[in-house]
């Protein structure tokens, strides 16, 4: 429960008496008292929710002269974002003064409790996300993001570009941010963040408790970093999507992958012979021997030199007896 | 190669009961030059796979004739009287209605609706379904009907996604990603279709089109000044076809 007396007073209006009430105290307040209109709205705190409601009153360029240059350029990228054309968008910004990704994360962070159901209005969050995530490279605003997808979950809300949009940090480290939420009281939580990170192994069979269930996503992560990539692949796309996936090429020789899943380094004669074979092989034997090898190697060093150089028959004899797989 | 019960089968002594299906000829010849063992059972379960996607086809060039709209999920809408709007833009079965009546209800007022891509997928694959099994076990199998997206599925109708199937079948469903997109129109990311066989797809928004047409329509949905092209990806989604044969044998 937010606390309302620390709120702006225009805030305050519209979390007790709701957004029609908003609406008709600030209309009322305009035909009253102009300059109390412009100081309320023109205050620091306001949020962007209390913004967007009474745009259509703001607007008119007898009062928009008057707003202070946060509100108009919030205005103004609010119009830009609804021209559906990012090379418009672009152009539009170049006449604020504010930085762009400084009042999308204002839009986001100040909206991101706003439970308006209206298309626009999320629409606006979403675009605000796509950008500053795709476009500006800025991830800080995750955190924020994932509020917003547990928040509208929990309403019964449209999820899916704001997923997306989150999904396309392309880190990895996103991951164990939304597996954090295993640990939460809400049985909500715990049922979307099973849904959002159903591609990982040990969440697809999740029927044990969800303590233990973020103890082995933390291991898979942790075993596996130097080897995700990112694929693309979004909930538009198919049923069960993987956003992120495990190199098993990378991890079968113990190098990091790239942004493509590729394996980022060159690979000697050698390695290319190995990875010939690799690549011939079914993927339960694949899984064994990236797995025995990136044990190995981080186990002995030593070990995992004579063991990568034995034939691909033999390496997969021995990580079958060390891990209990069956080599197929 | 096509094996029934162990045996290879030779397609002439199957095309006779397919009444000159182009749909069904054109599958089954697929499969019996690929190099790939399609496997089955009985000669009963090819038929209902051939069937089904024949049905997929067809489910497809009606819903395009149907006049559905292409809306977003924050702006989808639907007839009231047969299914509920959900706050995340899908339709819910109502109660006072039967499954195939709702279903056959977009397709002879689709003017009403409007939706995105994936969901139009997701009404044909139960359009299909319910032209396979007839009114009644359709009506009795898939009463939980919920349209909205891949993850929300009937319990019933169970999709597999194969991520680099040896052969492509009329009836599959294919993705056409637009890496590039513009951020301010999400909904062009990528297309959902299905192959109607030909090199023609049917994606709703864009239509009946050949891929190359697909590819098209989706890059004027870039970034400006991009030179990243949409393409086809080499996976399918495909109903559970040993799934339902099993319902509608029971």
């Amino acid at each position: 429960m937010s606390n309302h007396n620390s709120l702006n007073t225009l805030d305050n209006m519209r979390l007790s008496e709701g957004n029609k009430g908003l609406l008709n105290y600030f209309h009322k307040l305009l035909v009253r008292d102009t300059s109390k209109a412009v100081t309320l709205i023109n205050q620091n705190s306001l949020s962007f929710p209390s913004l967007f409601i009474l745009s259509p009153h703001i607007r008119n360029p007898y009062f928009f002269r008057y707003l202070n240059t946060r509100n108009k350029d919030a205005l103004t990228l609010i119009k830009a974002l609804k021209s559906k054309n990012f090379s418009r968008f672009n152009k539009i910004k170049q006449s604020i003064s504010n930085s762009t990704s400084d009042l999308l994360k204002w839009i986001l962070e100040t909206g991101k409790n706003e439970d308006l159901s209206r298309g626009e209005y999320i629409e606006i969050l979403d675009s605000c996300a796509l950008i500053l995530i795709r476009e500006y490279k800025d991830n800080s605003i995750l955190p924020t993001l994932k509020e917003i997808i547990y928040n509208r979950y929990k309403q019964g809300m449209f999820i899916h570009d704001m997923v997306w949009a989150f999904f396309e940090c392309r880190d990895p480290n996103c991951i164990l941010m939304l597996a954090n939420n295993l640990n939460s009281e809400d049985g909500k939580d715990v049922e979307l963040t099973k849904k959002l990170l159903k591609f990982i192994p040990v969440v697809r069979n999740n029927s044990l408790p969800s303590e233990i269930l973020y103890k082995n996503v933390s291991y898979w992560f942790k075993e596996n970093y130097p080897f995700i990539y990112y694929t693309g692949e979004c909930f538009q796309q198919m049923p069960n999507p993987s956003p992120f996936e495990v190199s098993l090429d990378a991890k079968y020789l113990f190098k990091k992958v790239s942004n493509n899943g590729s394996i980022e380094s060159t690979l000697t004669q050698n390695e290319l012979r190995l990875m010939n074979i690799f690549d011939t092989l079914g993927v339960d034997s694949k899984i064994l021997l990236s797995s025995y090898s990136s044990m190995l190697h981080k186990q002995n060093l030593y070990l995992w030199n004579s063991w990568i150089h034995l034939p691909i028959g033999e390496q997969l004899r021995i990580s079958s007896s060390k891990l209990g797989g069956i080599p197929c | 190669m096509l094996m029934i019960s162990g045996n290879t089968l030779s397609v002439d002594t199957i095309i006779p009961s397919l009444n000159n299906d182009k749909i069904k000829i054109k599958t089954i010849n697929i499969m019996d030059k690929s190099t790939y063992s399609y496997k089955y059972s009985s000669k009963e379960e090819l038929l209902f796979i051939l069937g089904l996607r024949k049905n997929i086809v067809n489910a497809s060039k009606m819903l395009f004739k149907s006049r559905m709209r292409f809306r977003t999920f924050k702006e989808s809408q639907c007839n009231e009287y047969y299914w509920k709007r959900t706050a995340e833009g899908g339709f819910l079965l109502k109660s006072n209605t039967t499954p195939s009546s709702a279903i056959n209800d977009i397709y002879t007022h689709g003017q009403v609706y409007g939706t995105e891509c994936a969901t139009a997928i997701v009404i044909v694959f139960y359009k299909a379904v319910l032209e396979s099994f007839g009114v009644e076990h359709f009506n009795q199998l898939f009463n939980n009907i919920y349209l909205m997206d891949w993850q929300n599925l009937d319990g019933n109708l169970k999709v597999n996604t194969y991520r680099k199937p040896p052969d492509f079948f009329p009836g599959d469903c294919r993705y056409f990603k637009n890496p590039d997109v513009d951020p301010l129109t999400p909904e062009w990311q990528g297309e959902n279709a299905i192959d109607l066989g030909n090199n023609y797809y049917y994606g709703h928004g864009i239509g009946v089109k050949t891929g190359n047409d697909i590819i098209y329509v989706l890059n004027s949905h870039r970034k400006d000044g991009s030179d990243i092209s949409a393409y086809l990806l080499e996976s399918c989604t495909v109903p559970d076809f040993k799934h339902l044969l099993y319902l509608h044998d029971s």
